[in-house]
């Protein structure tokens, strides 16, 4: 089970009159797993989810969810996905009690007791008045209505397009506490997100997204190999600049003063073996955060 | 086809404005059928003559409208501007069924669920339905109770049949809503551009059919072309395809908007 393919994308495109919201995404996400989908603004990101959700129709290309293809996928299957859109919009004039029983009712949940107790649960965890008008709710008890609606009937495959935003921190704790134990039960979450710290807490793989193009996935566990580690120097003198730019491996040098920051991938011995000639005050060697990969990939 | 809680949501949440309408016309045709003048013959000739050819063309003869309850009720209740009340109602509550949603941004998490598009406007459209159906029958039992307390028989062939095609005339304005509300999804674009539309069929049947005999020939191009109270409460003709042709075209309209809705993407 964990090998099965949930999410199978290939060559998916969309484009807005001749505007790319995206370009020929060919995208794997397997069970179990937790991806993210990194992009800023307008990269392609609700696009994605959106054509996967058959908001959108497709202008090329193919896609299927849960080993079905789009063709033949009866809307039956949704019983088996849980949504939540960016900008969260609910029916106001109706109480968070109301708005929950009337997605229950939708997806047909009846008297599953195993979905009862999972609505209880996510009920008692996300502790908001549920009795009141949605109008009457701050953005973050919008966010959560959201949270609960997605997860309340147990889907096999989650589409979350960042899922966090509004929501308090301590909040925020829950949700990433609700996604990993997801994980643990085999179920399978497709992650988009711009807050990068929460990405590389809980995500399995990033994809990011540019300017409609997936450019680049990357198993978080080994984000070495996105851009190198980390390296920073604080020098006596900066004369050892030219030294440093000609070792094999270095990339993105920056100067600051007397610190210099740059990337630097492989073995770590012949890097030592240079600097240890050079007179430091401080050394730093640290693997990237996402947010480091995250800029190197956007500032071109 | 039908999604159980898609249509008793929509009824839910629209029933009360509806009941609302449906109480207050109801009470205003019992107010407009008792306060009937049966005047004599003679006297409504008078005033008959008194009118211009425009105002008859526009509210039928006097002669019929003052002496004949059937015909006062012509001129009062079914009237088409009394009628534009139901159709504004009608159109607003098919605004309700798409527009709303994509206006608001409520579809993608609607449409997220095993609900399909289809569903979706069937259900709520039938919803719609027994909505208009709930919220005519306080005008029908004014129009009757009004009859009754007069002491006049009540021809309920003729009263259900007027009552019928009006209805059909008021979903011919909730398809058409719903219609424009697929391809432009804004609540008060679709409601004003159906209102805009009826109108100028209004016009269309009542002045441009009467004034160019080239637009006479084409007059069934007007949904108003098929609504004749006239015909039926005062000449007892009974056409039958006027009240089929509105079903039908409202049926189309209903086809039309669930096939657009089906191909088109949404966009928030």
């Amino acid at each position: 089970m964990q090998d099965s393919i949930v999410i199978h994308t290939c060559g998916l495109t969309k484009y807005y009159h001749s505007y790319p919201g995206l370009q020929s995404l060919d995208l794997t996400i397997r069970q179990g797993e937790i991806f993210g989908y990194l992009g800023p603004n307008g990269a392609g990101k609700t696009t994605t989810i959106r054509l996967l959700l058959g908001l959108l129709k497709p202008t090329e290309g193919d896609f299927s969810l849960l080993g079905k293809t789009i063709t033949n996928y009866p809307k039956e299957y949704f019983q088996e996905i849980g949504y939540i859109p960016g900008d969260i919009s609910l029916y106001n004039d109706i109480t968070g009690n109301q708005y929950l029983k009337h997605f229950w009712n939708l997806r047909k949940s009846g008297n599953d007791k195993s979905n009862q107790q999972r609505l209880a649960i996510l009920k008692k965890r996300f502790k908001i008045d549920y009795d009141k008008k949605i109008g009457a709710y701050s953005k973050g008890m919008k966010q959560v209505m959201g949270i609960i609606q997605a997860f309340m009937h147990q889907p096999q495959l989650l589409i979350l397009d960042e899922p966090t935003s509004g929501l308090d921190p301590i909040m925020q704790e829950l949700f990433y506490e609700l996604l990993l134990e997801e994980k643990q039960n085999g179920n399978t979450v497709f992650f988009s997100s711009h807050i990068l710290s929460e990405v590389e807490r809980v995500c399995d793989r990033v994809g990011i997204i540019k300017k409609g193009k997936l450019i680049r996935i990357e198993e978080l566990g080994n984000n070495s190999s996105l851009i190198g580690k980390k390296v920073t120097l604080t020098l006596n003198s900066i004369k050892i600049l030219p030294i440093i730019q000609q070792l094999k491996g270095v990339k993105e040098l920056t100067e600051n003063g007397n610190k210099i920051v740059f990337f630097y991938s492989g073995e770590l011995n012949p890097l030592m073996q240079s600097l240890a000639s050079i007179d430091l005050t401080d050394f730093t060697c640290e693997t990237p955060s996402i947010e480091d990969a995250f800029f190197k990939f956007y500032k071109d | 086809m039908i999604n159980k809680e898609a249509f008793n949501s929509f009824l839910r949440r629209n029933l009360l404005i509806s009941l609302i309408v449906g109480l207050g016309t109801g009470i205003i045709t019992l107010f407009l059928t008792i306060i009937f003048p049966a005047t004599n013959i003679e006297n409504a000739e008078a005033i008959s003559a008194s009118w211009p050819p425009i105002m008859k063309d526009l509210f039928g003869d006097p002669i019929h409208a003052f002496t004949n309850i059937y015909g006062w009720l012509h001129l009062q209740i079914f009237h088409i501007t009394y009628w534009m009340v139901y159709s504004v109602l009608a159109a607003m509550l098919a605004s309700r069924i798409v527009a709303i949603e994509v206006e608001k941004k409520t579809i993608d998490i609607l449409l997220s669920t095993p609900l399909t598009r289809t569903q979706l406007i069937t259900s709520r459209f039938l919803a719609l339905i027994l909505i208009l159906l709930l919220a005519i029958v306080p005008t029908f039992l004014g129009a009757l109770t009004g009859i009754a307390l007069l002491d006049f028989p009540v021809l309920w062939g003729k009263l259900m049949y007027t009552f019928l095609i009006g209805f059909l005339l008021m979903l011919c304005a909730a398809a058409l809503t719903l219609l424009i509300s697929v391809f432009k999804p804004g609540q008060l674009f679709s409601l004003f551009t159906t209102l805009g539309l009826l109108a100028f069929m209004f016009l269309y049947t009542e002045s441009l059919t009467k004034m160019i005999p080239f637009v006479r020939k084409i007059s069934f191009l007007s949904l108003f072309n098929f609504y004749q109270p006239s015909d039926i409460l005062i000449n007892n003709n009974f056409f039958v395809p006027d009240s089929i042709i509105l079903f039908i075209i409202s049926v189309i309209l209903l086809f039309a908007s669930i096939t657009a809705f089906n191909k088109r993407d949404i966009y928030i």
